[in-house]
């Protein structure tokens, strides 16, 4: 993976995070009172949950992004011991001509 | 100048991300919200479409076991393993937001139910197959032992899928695919579709970059293998 495939994960990582924090918090927080009043009314079920759906949607993020930076650093090494065979087939290529 | 291959690659990056911003905004603004369990309901449209998606990872497992056993050729192998590691991540990422939604609506973190049992076994094998590729010795024993382990670990997969059918369960029935029965609001389950397309494009955005990085990963080890009798080697390739 080169850096180009990285640049629209980056700016999806800066997007979702303003996408959030502009938006979903204060939707949620609207949410809460109809929430509230469901719950009253019909569950009984307290809304203290969104640490929960707040750790579900991060760690799901987070995974695909560490996986996704796994798989660049490893493209990485092996470009490098690609060149490090390029460089000492040259070298042997060289001697053998001399 | 980009080959198509990577116009390809990249484009379903740009896809994948645009529906992901999209189910997103749908989630936490459109999508009405569950009157029983509340927001925290809104883990579903990950939580069932990660299963999802690990279950279509395994059963390229299952095509790629096959297909190397049949013709021998390496892609399959490379095929298998490279949706073997990412059916690991997302049958990871299943277990995990199970647990996030099964505390704060049953009260626990972990029961030993057949549905989540199931799944863990399911893990548990494929752990296993990516620990026999990164112990065995090189060469194709261990991948034939891999392919072996391959397609008998999809077994578990339909036991998983109709686990809440075959024996009495607190999980959730069904509300995906051929055993689909669970009631859900029409809106919610157009959007809970919507969410598993999205995930199944980044899904094959993950497998076509893990799989080329695979294929490189073994011509580097073919090289190196080749190159181990030149006595000019640098000590990093030996």
């Amino acid at each position: 993976m080169n850096l180009f495939a990285l640049k629209p994960l980056i700016a999806l990582i800066v997007v979702s995070v303003i996408f959030i924090s502009t938006a979903a918090i204060p939707a949620l927080a609207q949410q809460d009172i109809s929430i509230q009043q469901a719950t009253n009314a019909e569950s009984g079920v307290p809304e203290t949950n969104l640490p929960f759906l707040f750790a579900v949607y991060s760690i799901t993020w987070i995974a695909f992004f560490v996986y996704l930076y796994y798989m660049s650093q490893r493209q990485r090494n092996l470009r490098i011991e690609v060149e490090e065979l390029r460089q000492m087939l040259a070298e042997k290529e060289g001697k053998s001509q001399a | 100048m980009m080959s198509i291959g990577a116009v390809l690659k990249n484009g379903l990056l740009v896809v994948s991300a645009t529906m992901m911003l999209v189910i997103l905004y749908l989630i936490f603004m459109w999508v009405p919200t569950d009157n029983i369990q509340g927001t925290v309901q809104r883990i579903m449209y990950f939580h069932v479409s990660v299963a999802w998606v690990a279950f279509l990872a395994f059963f390229i497992v299952l095509v790629g076991s096959v297909g190397y056993l049949w013709k021998g050729t390496s892609k399959w192998d490379q095929l298998a393993y490279s949706a073997a590691e990412i059916g690991v991540l997302l049958t990871t990422l299943l277990l995990i937001t199970g647990i996030l939604w099964a505390k704060p609506i049953w009260g626990v973190w972990w029961t030993w139910e057949p549905r989540l049992t199931t799944s863990l076994m399911l893990w548990l094998i494929y752990v296993a197959y990516l620990m026999l590729r990164a112990y065995s010795p090189p060469g194709n024993q261990g991948a034939r032992y891999a392919a072996v382990l391959g397609i008998i670990g999809f077994i578990d997969v339909p036991i998983v899928y109709y686990s809440v059918k075959l024996w009495r369960t607190v999980h959730p029935q069904v509300i995906v695919g051929p055993a689909a029965s669970g009631s859900l609001d029409a809106s919610m389950r157009n959007l809970l579709l919507l969410a598993v397309a999205t995930f199944t494009v980044l899904f094959v955005y993950l497998l076509i970059a893990r799989f080329s990085l695979r294929k490189s990963e073994d011509e580097v080890e073919l090289i190196r293998g080749l190159a181990e009798h030149s006595p000019n080697l640098p000590p990093s390739l030996r």
